[in-house]
């Protein structure tokens, strides 16, 4: 029977008047039978012969009222409101049952709504912008290479005027600003942003208005933009705040509006404090920049262009490029891909993982749930034989039993909701900057429909085998079962069982999942990262751009700053670095040696670059191999050295020491070239799950101003708590620079941890999974094994009775759960097989088949199941014979 | 399955002709039961009361609409009217039932 929209309406509406329904019923029947006995009356019969002529004609009004109300749907919903109401008071008369059915239950569902919505807003939740679909960032990269990568000014100029896809094109770069003002220097997350962004996002200012052209030009572009969170702690939420001046990197910038909350651009692990017009600097306008990778490009499509389209046009353009301009653009190409996939595309494998294990635990307590109502329902099962002898119809006594379940699904969903509400609490704690979100995680529509539509597939689902054990014979045996207790039939034991086996299969997948992560994050935990985090303290020091800029920050700022923070009591060693190593990677030169002729023109290899101050090495502890570290005495006037980690020295010299040749930056014509003074061990600067790359130190005295960021990280090595000193070394770098900002202030050992921190969020996740799975499980098989032992007391009572020794007893069931076991692991060992492949690069160092996991965690799973059905066995072997056989 | 097919039948035809009454005008149950009556001769014997339940199964559905008015003889009385599914409806009911007569009565006349 379909119902359509308006019908539904309808029927509502009659349901919800049922009263005034069933009065005009009354009123509608009542006249017509007056109005026929009145015509009866007017034909000349007595009054009662009218009333029964009447009757005759009319047929049964009880009838006709039933029918009516079934013409409405009412008989439907009424025996489904009945329905619920029995299935409540019976939920109700067995609270154990029902706390323990819902227990489990809100625990598996609760769970899936929370990954579901963080799934939810990740994954499949537009982004907040009008032209969502639309957005897309292009990146420059290499030929073959999927690793997106930043854009030189040059190209993103060409792009703009060559590529048709687009209606516009922006470009932005994000930096650290040093905000001034009463308070002490602080550090800012400034994005620089061309004028069009805000056109390309559809989004408009809370207050104020956006950049214009106009301010992308040095002189005009002391406008700033504040985030919604940085008008509030600076400037009280004033509304006033628009043509107020704030001083960034001690110049006044005019505040010409602020951002609302939700704003969140360019998306991040921080968010942006400021937003100023983006200027390309003086360097990037030179023609000979375009192999300086700097900048981001965002772009709109035009109406009814495809991302493939415009990915084709854009690869077509890089070609073209790379033929006119081929020293700078060989090998290059161009990736372009939305915005949200370049925002969640790294998360995604995680999330869907993640999803798939979680629905596991809910499929396992779903089994529970049914194996429950199973028991539950077969010690009913002579109520339910009678109703039937008395003539309730079996699809009727199913529909009831689904009710049943739906309804216990049901709660059990509102209190999952609870569950995951909590869940996402914890999870957000924890999670922190390792999901591509910021902000809350709603429990909107989507993730309430999903909620919603997976308790009514559960409830079916675990109702199902209570429905379908109302086969006749149950129903005939449940009659005998009045007067006899007999051992639980074969069909429902083999439900059960089966319940069971699915159940230790599932939890043994998970529990290898979660031991093949925990074993690659203890191996990636256990890594070596080539220097030494403990007792060092790391900290930004954000220096004013003016001094970069002019290639002083070393001279005003770094040498005075480390002068002064080695004389604090309980240093060691303290420098500074322009990139700190595991948190930071990603700034390349490409480099060639002068013992080689030079290859073909983009056939060097891309070499890491870090500018370091002397000392740096001995604070990290990062071994010096050969040669020496920096000397403050070094004087690059004449000579420019390097030091180079083992890795260089591997790629460029095989056995012959690098000492004292020279890397050369550049092309054959033009290059600069460093003397190579020391060789140190490679440090795995790009994370402990990636081999160290080649990597090229220079001396933080010569920092060149193209490629200094303004600020730099200071470490020091402590023979006190590294943290213990964070405010006397903030002191010291404000004692002797005031104007620099000084920030994030953590131990190095924290910096690892931070870099590990979305595996280890997937292995406690998948490790809680795998936890809840087995105790479900193993309650699971619990229960079967309990209620077999109570089934078969009488039987065990007679053997004990004949002779049997406890121990035989014993044995009897825990063959019984062995079996069980045997098979669920049998089962669970060949999914687990053909599933783990899929944790692929969540894995380190350890190979998805790893046998010492596949070995141990079925030995765990069985000493777990062992233990719960000793409990039961010990209760089996205490029998007393004559108790059991009097009981029957 | 037999007897619930014909009762389908019996029932569509009962609501062919209580659309079919109310195409004209709207009126209640009691004259719509006289109508039919009257139209066909009493050949139908049906139950008045079967009236109602295919009323409310019509409004259900969304062919007729009610209303409460008075009645000749200023009576409360619900009164029924076609909608324009209704209308809609009828002439694909009177449609199938015209080909289905002519079908028998052409098996009649050569089989």
């Amino acid at each position: 029977m379909r119902v359509s929209p308006s019908q539904l309406a309808r029927r509502l509406g009659v349901f919800l008047r049922r009263r005034s329904y069933e009065r005009r019923l009354e009123e509608e029947l009542r006249f017509h039978v007056e109005m026929a006995t009145s015509r009866h009356l007017a034909r000349g019969s007595s009054a009662a012969e009218a009333r029964e002529l009447t009757r005759r004609e009319f047929g049964s009004v009880p009838r006709f009222k039933e029918e009516m109300r079934d013409a409405r749907g009412i008989t439907f919903v009424d025996d489904l409101w009945r329905d619920v109401r029995f299935a409540v008071r019976a939920l109700l008369r067995t609270p154990g049952f029902t706390a323990i059915a819902l227990l489990t239950f809100a625990l598996g569902i609760g769970a899936n709504t929370a990954i579901f919505s963080i799934v939810n807003a990740v994954l499949l939740r537009p982004l907040p912008y009008p032209n969502a679909q639309r957005i897309v960032r292009v990146y420059e990269s290499l030929k073959g290479d999927p690793e997106p990568g930043a854009v030189s000014y040059p190209n993103w100029r060409d792009w703009q005027q060559q590529a048709t896809s687009f209606d516009a094109l922006g470009g932005y770069t994000v930096n650290t600003a040093i905000l001034g003002g009463d308070q002490q220097p602080e550090p800012a997350r400034d994005a620089a942003v061309s004028a069009n962004v805000f056109r390309i996002l559809g989004v408009r200012p809370l207050l104020g208005r956006t950049f214009v052209p106009d301010e992308e030009a040095n002189g005009k572009n002391h406008v700033v933009i504040l985030s919604e969170a940085l008008w509030r702690r600076r400037f009280g939420s004033d509304p006033s705040v628009i043509g107020k001046s704030i001083p960034i990197e001690g110049e006044p910038y005019l505040v010409i509006g602020v951002m609302s909350a939700s704003f969140n651009f360019p998306a991040g692990p921080t968010r942006m404090d400021v937003w100023t017009p983006f200027v390309a600097p003086e360097q990037a306008l030179d023609p000979r920049s375009r192999g300086w990778h700097w900048m981001r490009v965002v772009g709109l499509l035009k109406p009814g262009v495809s991302v493939e389209r415009a990915d084709r046009e854009m690869k077509q353009i890089a070609q073209r490029l790379e033929q006119q301009y081929p020293a700078a653009q060989v090998n290059r190409s161009t990736i372009t891909q939305t915005l949200q996939e370049s925002l969640v595309g790294k998360t995604r494998p995680v999330l869907v993982v993640l999803l798939g294990a979680v629905f596991l635990v809910l499929l396992i307590a779903c089994a529970n749930v049914a194996n429950l109502l199973l028991a539950r329902n077969a010690s009913r099962q002579s109520d339910t034989a009678l109703r039937a002898a008395l003539g309730a119809g079996r699809g009727r006594l199913a529909r009831q039993f689904l009710t049943e379940s739906v309804v216990l699904a049901l709660l059990g969903a509102a209190l999952g909701l609870g569950v995951a509400r909590v869940s996402l609490h914890l999870l957000t704690a924890l999670g922190d900057s390792s999901l591509p979100i910021t902000g809350d995680i709603p429990l909107d529509r989507n993730v309430m429909f999903a909620l919603l539509a997976s308790a009514v597939a559960c409830g079916l689902a675990f109702g199902v085998a209570p429905a379908l054990q109302l086969g006749p014979k149950t129903l005939r045996g449940g009659l005998d079962r009045l007067t006899a207790r007999t051992t639980a039939s074969g069909e429902m034991r083999r439900f059960r069982n089966g319940h069971v086996i699915a159940q230790i299969a599932l939890s043994l997948m998970l529990l290898v999942g979660a031991g093949l992560l925990l074993r690659g994050f203890v191996t990636l935990r256990n890594t070596d990262p080539g220097l030494e985090p403990e007792r060092v303290l790391t900290a930004m020091l954000a220096v004013p751009r003016s001094y970069a800029a002019s290639g002083t920050a070393t001279q005003r700022v770094l040498r005075p700053v480390l002068d002064r923070v080695r004389a604090i009591p309980g240093v060691l060693a303290a420098g500074t670095t322009s990139m700190l190593p595991i948190d930071q990677t990603g700034s390349d030169a490409s480099f060639w040696v002068d013992t080689r002729p030079w290859p073909k023109s983009g056939d060097e290899p891309l070499i890491e670059v870090r500018n370091v101050s002397p000392r740096y090495f001995t604070a990290m502890h990062v071994p010096l191999e050969a040669g020496r570290d920096f000397e403050e005495s070094d004087d690059s006037t004449t000579v420019m050295r390097c030091v180079v980690n083992q890795a260089v020295a591997r790629l460029f010299f095989a056995s012959e020491s690098p000492l004292g040749h020279h890397l050369l930056q550049g092309g054959p014509e033009r290059h600069q070239s460093f003397e190579i003074v020391g060789v140190v061990a490679d440090v795995k600067q790009s994370g402990l799950d990636a081999p160290p790359r080649p990597e090229v130190y220079m001396s933080y005295a010569d920092q060149r101003a193209d490629y200094s960021s303004g600020s730099a990280w200071l470490v020091v090595k402590t023979a006190v708590p590294e943290l213990s000193i964070v405010s006397q070394v903030r002191a010291a770098v404000h004692e002797v620079a005031p104007d620099v900002a000084f920030s994030n202030a953590r131990s190095m050992t924290e910096v690892i941890d931070h870099s590990l921190a979305g595996r280890k969020l997937t292995l406690t996740l998948f490790a809680l999974f795998a936890v809840v799975a087995l105790a479900l499980a193993t309650s699971g098989l619990y229960g079967v094994i309990y209620y077999l032992v109570t089934q078969r007391t009488r039987e065990i009572g007679i053997r004990v009775a004949l002779g049997a020794d406890r121990t035989r007893v014993v044995w009897l069931v825990l063959s019984q759960a062995a079996s069980l076991v045997a098979v669920g692991i049998a089962v669970g060992i060949a999914g687990a097989l053909a599933l783990s492949r899929l944790l692929g690069a969540m894995l380190y160092g350890v190979g998805a088949h790893d046998p010492v996991t596949f070995a141990s965690v079925p030995v765990v799973l069985a000493l777990v199941a062992l233990v719960a059905t000793l409990i039961p066995a010990w209760r089996a072997a205490r029998v007393d014979p004559v108790i059991a056989l009097r009981s029957e | 399955m037999s007897p619930h097919q014909s009762t389908d039948r019996l029932q569509g035809t009962l609501d062919l002709l209580v659309l079919k009454t109310l195409a004209n005008a709207p009126m209640h149950g009691w004259s719509v039961a006289l109508r039919i009556q009257a139209v066909s001769r009493d050949a139908l014997q049906i139950n008045q009361g079967s009236l109602y339940p295919a009323l409310h199964r019509l409004e259900d559905a969304g062919y007729i609409d009610s209303e409460w008015g008075t009645s000749e003889n200023n009576r409360r009385a619900r009164f029924y009217r076609l909608t324009a599914r209704g209308r809609k409806q009828l002439e694909l009911e009177t449609d199938s039932w015209r080909r289905f007569t002519e079908a028998v009565s052409l098996v009649l006349r050569f089989a």
